[in-house]
Order: C-alpha cells, then sequence, then structure tokens
C-alpha cells in the first residue's frame, strides 16, 4: 500500500471514529463534566469569607488545571472515549467489518487515535477557555493579557499530552481486555496516587509524575504584581519528561496495533 | 475449474473444543452453499476465510496466498457476517462510504462507488437515513452494499437470507445470481437447506466440524447408497402398482397407506419402468408419482444420520 | 401437554390452598438476578475479597479478648503495643473500610442490571408478564441493596454478636447495646444511595462498561471539586459536599465519633438524601420510558 492509500485509510478510521465519538451521549456526559473547573472560581467567589485565604487568578487557574483538568478530567475522558475506540467495536461486534477489509492494523489504530485526541481536545479547549474567563472575572486583581495567554497555551499543551497519553493507554486495554475501564481506573486513581506514598523512584513508573514536570506553577508576587511560571517537579527535565510521554504514547499505540494484528477476537459460535 | 478457495486438512480449535476438523475444500467461480445445522463449523470457516482466525492445523489459501494479514488478498474479499450488528447512529451511506474509505480509496471515489452500490442493492431512498431505524431486510441489504463496495473478486455471505420477507429473500437471490454471472465467487453459508437450493446445486456438507460430502445435489445422493430411495404413489390401484414393482431389481420394500404406496429401492429407475409399464399397459391409475428424497433435505437428513 | 401444542393461555393465578402467593411479585426478578450474578467467577471472587475485613475483624475481636483473658499468655507480647479496644469506633471503623469494598461489589452488580434489560428488550419481556413497574424497579433495588446489607449490616451484627460471645459479662452489652442500630442505620445510609446511583447510571447507558464509568466519573468529579474548593477557601465544611465524606461524616455521628469536619450530621444527611433522590427520580424517569416504549 503507497502512502497516500494508507493516509486515505487512515482518514476513513479517524472519520469513522470521530462521527461515532461526537454522536455518543458520553461525549454531551463529558462536555459537561469538563465544565465544572468553569464553575468553581464563581463558587470560590461566592463561598469567600474575609478570613479566608486569597489565591490570585492566575494561580487559580494553574490549581484547577493541575488538580482538576490534568489530575481528573483528562484520565476521566481517556477512559470514557479511549477505552471505546477498539473496545466498542470489539464488545458490539462491529469489529468484522473493519478487520476483515485492507487496511493496514496500524493506520486503522492511527486513525481512531487521531480522531480521539481531536474530539477529546475540542472538548477541553472551550472548557478550559471559560474557566479562564471564570477566573478572570472573579478574579481579586487584574491580569496582564500576555502571561495569561501563555500560561492557557502551556496548560492546553499539557492537557493535550496527557490525553494522549492516557488515552493511548486506555485504548491498549480496551484491545487486550474485558474489563478496560476497570484496569484504567485502577492505574490512574490506584497505582498514580500509591507510588507517591512510595520513596524512591516508583513515582518514576507513572504518566501523572512526567506530566507534572511540564506543568506551571504560578505565583504571583503581591507587592509589584509581578508573575514567575516555575515547574512543580524539578527532578526530570522538561525535554526528557516530553521524550518518555512522547515515546510510551507511541509504544501503546504499537501494542495496540500489534494486538490488533495477531490476536483472535473471532470466537466459534455454539461451541458446547 | 481452478479453486479460487482451498484448504488442506483444515482444523481449528478453541481449547478443547474442536471447531473444525481436518477439512478439505476446494471452491470455484460461481455460487457454493456450506451446508450445516447450527454449531457445525460454518462461521468458524468463514471467520477462516476472511482472516479473522489462524488454522490450528493445516493450511488455507485464496487466490494461492495465505489470507491473514495479507492486505492484497483481502481486498479482494467482501464479507456478509451473519451478526445483525451495525453503528446504528451513522447512515447506510456513510456506513459504506467510510468503510469503503478503508480500503484506500480517496473520499471522492469511496462516494462514487457507494452510491453505485447502494443503488445495486435497493437502498438509495433510504440512504441518507440512521441504519437504526432500517428494517431487518434493509440491514441486510446495506450489509451487502459494504461487502460490494470496493469490488470484490470473493463475496462471503454468512445466513444472508435470515430474518427476510419472501420477496426480499428473493430480491436477495436474484442479485446473487447476478454478482456470479459476472464472474465473482460466491460462498453462501447456511442452514436453511432450502433457501441454499434456491441459490445453488454446488454444495459443501458440514456437520460437527467435519466435511459429510461435497459437490452437486444429485449426484451426492446419488453416491448414497446405503439408503435407498423412496417414491410415493398415489393411486386407487396402490395394491396393482405394488404387484409390478415387487419383483423390480433392488427392492427393500413396499408400504401401503389410503393413499397409495411408498416404494423404497435401491434402484429407482428399474421402479420407474416398472410403473411407467404399468400405467401404459392399463388397469392403474396413477393420481400422483413424486420422489421423496431427491432434494438437499432429504440428503441432509440421510448424511446425519 | 407439551409447550408448542398448547395455544397462547389466558393467565389465572393459582388459587389452591397452598399455592404461592403473587403478592411477591418482584422476588423472581431478585432470585433470578442473583443466580446471574453468582455464577459470573469475577462476582465470586469479588464476594471473597470483600469477606477478608470481617475475617481481619474477627480476629482482633478475638486477639483482643484473648489478651483480656490471659494478659500474660502467648499473645500478649504480640499485641502488647497494639491498641485495639472493641467499642462503637471499633465498628464504626470496620464499616467504614468495608464500604470500599461492598461499593466496588455494588456497582459490578448493578452496572449491568438495567441496561442489559434494556438493549436486550428484556424489559419488553418483563413488562409483558403481570408484572408492574413497580415490581421490576424493586426487584432490582432489593437485588442490589440486599447484596449491599449481606456484606455491611449483617457483617457488623455479626462481629457484634462475636464480640458479645467472647466478653465474660454483661456490662458491655449495656454499654453498647445501641451499636447494632447505628451499624444497620449506617450500611442503610451506605447501600441505599449507593444502589439508586449506581441503577440509575446503569438505566441511562446502553453498556455496562459506560454505567460503571459513569458512576466513577462521578465520584472522581464530586471529589475533586469538594477537594478542591475545601483547599481553596482553606475551609474543612466545605468538603461535606463530597458524598462519601458526607456518607462517613452521618456515620461518626451515628457511632459518636469525634470528627474532623465542623458541621453538623444533618447537612450531610441532606447531601446523602439528595443523591438517593436523584438516583430513585432518574431511575423511575427511565424505567417509565423504557416501559412506553421509548
Amino acid at each position: 500500500m503507497n502512502w497516500q492509500a494508507y493516509l486515505w485509510s487512515s482518514l476513513a478510521a479517524a472519520r469513522i471514529s470521530g462521527s461515532l465519538l461526537v454522536r455518543k451521549k458520553r461525549i454531551l456526559f463529558l462536555g459537561v463534566l469538563v465544565l465544572l473547573p468553569a464553575l468553581l472560581p464563581i463558587a470560590v467567589a461566592f463561598l469567600r469569607g474575609p478570613h479566608d485565604r486569597v489565591t490570585s487568578g492566575l494561580e487559580l487557574f494553574a490549581l484547577l488545571g493541575e488538580y482538576g483538568f490534568l489530575g481528573t478530567l483528562a484520565p476521566l475522558a481517556a477512559i470514557l472515549l479511549g477505552t471505546a475506540l477498539v473496545g466498542d467495536d470489539l464488545e458490539h461486534g462491529t469489529a468484522p467489518y473493519l478487520l476483515t477489509r485492507a487496511v493496514p492494523r496500524s493506520a486503522l489504530v492511527l486513525g481512531k487515535f487521531l480522531a480521539y485526541a481531536a474530539v477529546a481536545s475540542l472538548t477541553f479547549l472551550p472548557a478550559m477557555g471559560l474557566t479562564l474567563v471564570s477566573v478572570l472575572v472573579t478574579s481579586p486583581e487584574s491580569i496582564e493579557a500576555a502571561p495569561m495567554i501563555r500560561l492557557f497555551a502551556h496548560t492546553f499543551g499539557v492537557i493535550v499530552l496527557a490525553l494522549g497519553v492516557y488515552g493511548a493507554l486506555c485504548c491498549m486495554l480496551g484491545t487486550l481486555t474485558k474489563r478496560p475501564v476497570i484496569y484504567s481506573v485502577i492505574f490512574v486513581f490506584g497505582w498514580e496516587p500509591l507510588t507517591r506514598l512510595v520513596p524512591g523512584y516508583v513515582d518514576f513508573l507513572t504518566v501523572k509524575k512526567h506530566l507534572l514536570a511540564l506543568w506551571p506553577v504560578v505565583t504571583v508576587d503581591r507587592i509589584d504584581h509581578s508573575i514567575d511560571v516555575t515547574r512543580k517537579v524539578i527532578d526530570v527535565g522538561l525535554g526528557e519528561a516530553s521524550l518518555i510521554l512522547a515515546l510510551v504514547a507511541l509504544a501503546l499505540v504499537g501494542v495496540t496495533t500489534y494486538a490488533l494484528r495477531n490476536k483472535e477476537f473471532a470466537r466459534g459460535q455454539n461451541l458446547a | 475449474m481452478s479453486a479460487i478457495l482451498k484448504t488442506s486438512s483444515l482444523s481449528k480449535w478453541f481449547g478443547e473444543v474442536v471447531a473444525l476438523n481436518g477439512i478439505d475444500i476446494e471452491i470455484g467461480v460461481g455460487i457454493t452453499g456450506i451446508l450445516g445445522p447450527n454449531g457445525a463449523g460454518k462461521s468458524t470457516l468463514m471467520n477462516l476465510i476472511t482472516g479473522q482466525l489462524s488454522p490450528s492445523k493445516g493450511s488455507l489459501t485464496l487466490f494461492g496466498e495465505q489470507i491473514r494479514n495479507n492486505l492484497g488478498v483481502l481486498r479482494r474479499i467482501g464479507y456478509v457476517p451473519e451478526q445483525d450488528r451495525f453503528w446504528d447512529e451513522v447512515t447506510g451511506y456513510e456506513f459504506v462510504t467510510r468503510l469503503a474509505g478503508l480500503t484506500g480509496m480517496s473520499i471522492r471515489d469511496a462516494k462514487i462507488r457507494s452510491k453505485r452500490v447502494i443503488e445495486r442493492v435497493g437502498l438509495a431512498d433510504r440512504c441518507h437515513t440512521p441504519i437504526g431505524s432500517y428494517s431487518r431486510g434493509m440491514r441486510q441489504r446495506i450489509k451487502l452494499a459494504q461487502a460490494l463496495v470496493h469490488d470484490p473478486d470473493l463475496l462471503l455471505l454468512d445466513e444472508p437470507l435470515t430474518g427476510l420477507d419472501p420477496l426480499g429473500r428473493q430480491e436477495t437471490i436474484e442479485l446473487l445470481r447476478e454478482l456470479a454471472d459476472e464472474g465473482r465467487t460466491i460462498v453462501v453459508a447456511s442452514h436453511v437447506l432450502h433457501e441454499v437450493e434456491s441459490l445453488t446445486s454446488e454444495v459443501i456438507l458440514l456437520v460437527r466440524g467435519r466435511i459429510l460430502a461435497s459437490g452437486e445435489v444429485k449426484s451426492i445422493r446419488a453416491h448414497i447408497e446405503n439408503f435407498p430411495h423412496t417414491i410415493h404413489c398415489r393411486s386407487v390401484d396402490a395394491r396393482e402398482i405394488g404387484k409390478r414393482v415387487v419383483a423390480t431389481p433392488g427392492l427393500i420394500g413396499l408400504d401401503f397407506d389410503d393413499q397409495g404406496v411408498a416404494i423404497k429401492t435401491q434402484d429407482p429407475a428399474a421402479v420407474y419402468a416398472a410403473i411407467t409399464d404399468a400405467v401404459v399397459a392399463g388397469g392403474v391409475t396413477l393420481d400422483r408419482l413424486s420422489a421423496a428424497d431427491d432434494d438437499l433435505d432429504a440428503v441432509f437428513k440421510y448424511l446425519v444420520r | 401437554m407439551p409447550v408448542f401444542k398448547q395455544s397462547y393461555p389466558t393467565w389465572r393465578p393459582d388459587r389452591r390452598a397452598g399455592a404461592q402467593r403473587t403478592r411477591v411479585r418482584w422476588l423472581p426478578i431478585v432470585r433470578r438476578e442473583l443466580e446471574q450474578l453468582v455464577s459470573q467467577r469475577g462476582f465470586k471472587v469479588l464476594l471473597v475479597v470483600a469477606a477478608l475485613p470481617v475475617l481481619v475483624h474477627l480476629l482482633q475481636i478475638y486477639s483482643v479478648n484473648k489478651l483480656a483473658a490471659e494478659p500474660n499468655g502467648d499473645l500478649a507480647a504480640m499485641l502488647r503495643n497494639v491498641a485495639i479496644t472493641i467499642d462503637a469506633e471499633f465498628f464504626f471503623g470496620f464499616l467504614h473500610v468495608q464500604t470500599y469494598f461492598v461499593f466496588v461489589l455494588m456497582l459490578y452488580a448493578s452496572s449491568g442490571l438495567l441496561c442489559d434489560d434494556i438493549r436486550l428488550n428484556l424489559a419488553e419481556v418483563y413488562f409483558s408478564k403481570p408484572l408492574t413497574k413497580r415490581d421490576y424497579l424493586l426487584g432490582k433495588v432489593v437485588t442490589v441493596v440486599g447484596l449491599g446489607l449481606t456484606y455491611t449490616a449483617l457483617p457488623a451484627l455479626f462481629l457484634f454478636g462475636a464480640q458479645l460471645m467472647m466478653v465474660p459479662d454483661a456490662e458491655y452489652l449495656r454499654a453498647n447495646w445501641w451499636v447494632p442500630l447505628s451499624s444497620l442505620a449506617f450500611a442503610l445510609v451506605f447501600v441505599i444511595p449507593t444502589a439508586f446511583a449506581t441503577l440509575a447510571c446503569s438505566a441511562l447507558t446502553s453498556s455496562r462498561r459506560y454505567a460503571a464509568a459513569a458512576v466513577i466519573t462521578l465520584l472522581v468529579a464530586n471529589g475533586f471539586v469538594a477537594t478542591l474548593l475545601s483547599d481553596i477557601l482553606n475551609r474543612r465544611s466545605v468538603s461535606i459536599i463530597n458524598v462519601p465524606e458526607a456518607m462517613g461524616r452521618v456515620g461518626e455521628s451515628l457511632f459518636s465519633v469525634e470528627s474532623y469536619i465542623p458541621l453538623g450530621w444533618p447537612w450531610a444527611m441532606a447531601v446523602v438524601v439528595g443523591v438517593a433522590v436523584i438516583g430513585c427520580t432518574v431511575l423511575v424517569h427511565r424505567i417509565n420510558r423504557v416501559e412506553a416504549g421509548l
């Protein structure tokens, strides 16, 4: 197959997956869910008392991003959407239409993965934008445009990377296992928090560690209102973290492709 | 006839369950029926032919090549699965177009071909509504459309007539015959004997993972020497007919009832000759003469017994 | 007469003496669902795993009472530094731990209970029988609630009974007679909203996988919102909007355990009741639509 036909195949796979993802009820569910961080600044402004700690707007945005979008919503999006990419076709019996076609398995997986990444990213983009607006509106001090835009672009980039890596993991689990949701949840909400309690380098075996290495931490000087954006985790290099995440995503997509090529998904019927 | 599909000692098992056992078949151009009851191994054979499974033992080639992960071979296959599973949210047109695109066609080509094939299966007026709203017959036709869109040389259909009304069944049979006349190889798996009989006389009988017989229905029947032919004569002169045929060679038995006589024989030609002489000579009136077991149903029952 | 020779018979209840009454029409549903669940290997594994905390706590009860009876015995050296008291807090602690296991068990059981019926058109089969919507819902809810209570209230009562048997005098019972009631109440506070919420998610999706994912998503999202608000505002009381914390707060109040949430139990109870009401409303609404063929 030449590269043009390969591209058309990937595009067709992306179109199939993309059109299915946007038509499912769960995308609506996810769309509502990712708007939660946008409501929090309003809730904070409403509930804030005179003696409560005051957080600046950008600090709040970075915090909401880290615990909300990165720590909770991106993995949840991957679990909801990523496990369905191949898993739904296998579970619902539509896999024969795909697997009996003259399409390279890598093109199939690539197309599906790109569709997921596009749909998930486009779901998060307006939500993050709304969160930023909500933060700006309720912020106790005024914020300059340049650092705000830079921060938004930086955090959105890390979120897209998070969606990609977690999505690749969930897609692989959806292909290889019958209960991908359970295994994904155990990894994201069990293994990853647990490793932080273990001393040493165990937490290097998580995706979160490397994502946090890329995440900005915002501190605002209350006197001269200067904004300092640093990185939270300094024992993983920026380049190192990006490379590892990219390689992990690639490897997971590779494993999914390998499984689709070599695993037998059809079973005999009425065999007793 | 050169074989398009060839298997050699093909076996497939799942754990301790043997789904296919030592299958040797050759299928050429035209329509071939794979017949067998539920659990015979028809779907397993289809899954092997479409490359979804690998043989546990033996070999299976299509157009002279191995099938699994062979894009060149898969491009020449169109598969209509038995399961009635779809992406219900998409329209029939989207379904066929997107699947066509998977084979490397450009979007434009996929659209053109899809439109053509959807018209051929008679769904042009409903192709822009979601598949979830289709009737069973329409769903079967859209399945056929997705199998035909890339113009395959080999069409594999697993229980294609299930759930169709008589008109739908007739239309599908005619379409399959047209496709066969165009030079395609068509393999139909079914457990409904009369459906396969209406499509083809070339059958492979599969029971419990083994080939019981293959070839033309009549030649299979003729080779079943162990089981006698049964000829029914409906006549008021049944006893007289019995007298005339009792001396024919190969006669096994006569079974009289109110309506006539059932003659069991291993030499039907001799019995027919004797009955004809009796009628021509006069003194015997014959209301009806029929061979009860020259059809697929009878052949199947004999072989499975 | 063989079934295929019968025409469609009019249903008549059996009025003979001793014939089974049809009042409890939902019981066959419960029976059937439990049979279905118990036939699954994964569920059987979960049942065994969920029983482990009961064993651990039973051992603790035995050890403490053995130590009390034989202060110089073999166990004394091992347990001298382990401060376990079999009081109300002990039983609250057991139930608190048990809720994690029972949540997984209930989620496993309930995620397919309704969505499978709806997806496979079995709901039509149910409603073609002499069953009302109420019977259908009751059957499903009782299955999940019964399962939950079997692994919360029942073992708590069993542990209390075991403690009573090992304690030599009636003083313990006089001081702690209310603990079984609190255990039952806390079990209900946990099990009922969990059952309604998980069944509601099952009723809203067509896949048991997504029913489970939806429950986990809501739980995690609820937790993150509560934690974030609580941290940003530096106010512990805000975490009451976290449903598991709200349930815990009610439990602390039931067992007279000191709470680190400076908010009264009525607020926590309101959150719990709110979840139960929302879950129940969604469930009833969905079943009405299914029955109407929508």
